[in-house]
């Protein structure tokens, strides 16, 4: 199965909103990086994976689960993920 | 005179193979973290089946694991470069937030944020060890203090870093005994320990 990564960040949008109800998610690109992030901490990172992981059905190995820099590169994981699937 | 028990790695391909043994160890590691474990809102008996699955398999915050053995796993003590502890913690906390019920991962990770909160960071090199624990009928036989001195023996001349509740007096002169130092006069709930070389 394949996915756009328009989709992708569609689909991503509300969950950024959810993870960081105190940042500016709509401004959010592919080079947004954690650390440009109010709020994007451990925990809020652990909470977006999860629920990343239920909204695309798939499921992240140890290295991904922080294993990107940006919101690109997650968009890209992702649509990896889902094709592996 | 029973001989004194060996200190031996265990590896993760070994607990794959030995599901029965993983079992066994994740309950005696999660034992060592009983504040932490239950935070989670699932029964104890998928805690600890999270707990072997992350033993079995790479990139976790266990990525060493060491026990005192003679026959039966008597101690086990977990540890990790430093550099991977904070990825392969996330790592750790994803895969076990993956057992919580989408309804309850809210709250828990609320929960778990307040936990954080209470454990003394630690920015530094060297090595994190974790999950230090002897097997109930084992214990008063010296075998916490084996692990760790062996361990800390193994590691050599780096520094070495631990966490440990404040209120765990017999744990705390345990590790003053061994040269571990507190990093800092913070009030936190879990205070950070650190060997120098």
């Amino acid at each position: 199965m394949t996915i756009e990564p328009t989709e992708i960040a569609l689909r991503l949008k509300p969950l950024f909103r959810e993870a960081f109800p105190d940042a500016d998610t709509d401004s959010f690109g592919p080079g947004t990086a954690a650390d440009d992030v109010v709020g994007w901490d451990s925990m809020a990172h652990v909470g977006l994976m999860a629920a990343i992981e239920d909204e695309f059905q798939v499921q992240f190995d140890p290295d991904e689960v922080t294993g990107f820099a940006n919101v690109g590169e997650l968009v890209a994981l992702i649509a990896r993920k889902v094709d592996d699937a | 005179m029973p001989e004194a028990p060996a200190f031996e790695p265990v590896t993760a391909a070994a607990l794959r193979a030995d599901p029965a043994r993983a079992l066994s160890l994740a309950e005696l590691a999660c034992s060592a973290q009983p504040v932490f474990y239950e935070l989670f809102p699932l029964p104890w008996p998928e805690i600890v089946d999270g707990v072997a699955m992350q033993l079995a398999e790479p990139g976790f915050d266990m990525e060493h694991v060491f026990v005192l053995r003679d026959g039966q796993d008597a101690a086990v003590i977990a540890g990790v470069a430093m550099p991977l502890l904070p990825a392969s913690q996330m790592a750790a906390m994803a895969a076990l937030l993956r057992l919580v019920p989408g309804p309850q991962k809210k709250t828990f990770l609320t929960r778990m944020r307040a936990y954080a909160a209470s454990v003394e960071p630690i920015h530094d090199t060297g090595h994190y060890i974790s999950r230090v624990a002897v097997a109930p009928e084992r214990r008063g036989k010296g075998l916490g203090r084996g692990v760790v001195g062996e361990y800390g023996r193994r590691l050599g001349p780096q520094k070495v870093h631990l966490h440990v509740h404040r209120d765990n007096a017999p744990a705390v002169a345990l590790y003053l005994s061994l040269g571990y130092v507190p990093r800092s006069n913070g009030d936190y709930v879990f205070a950070a320990y650190t060997r120098e070389p």
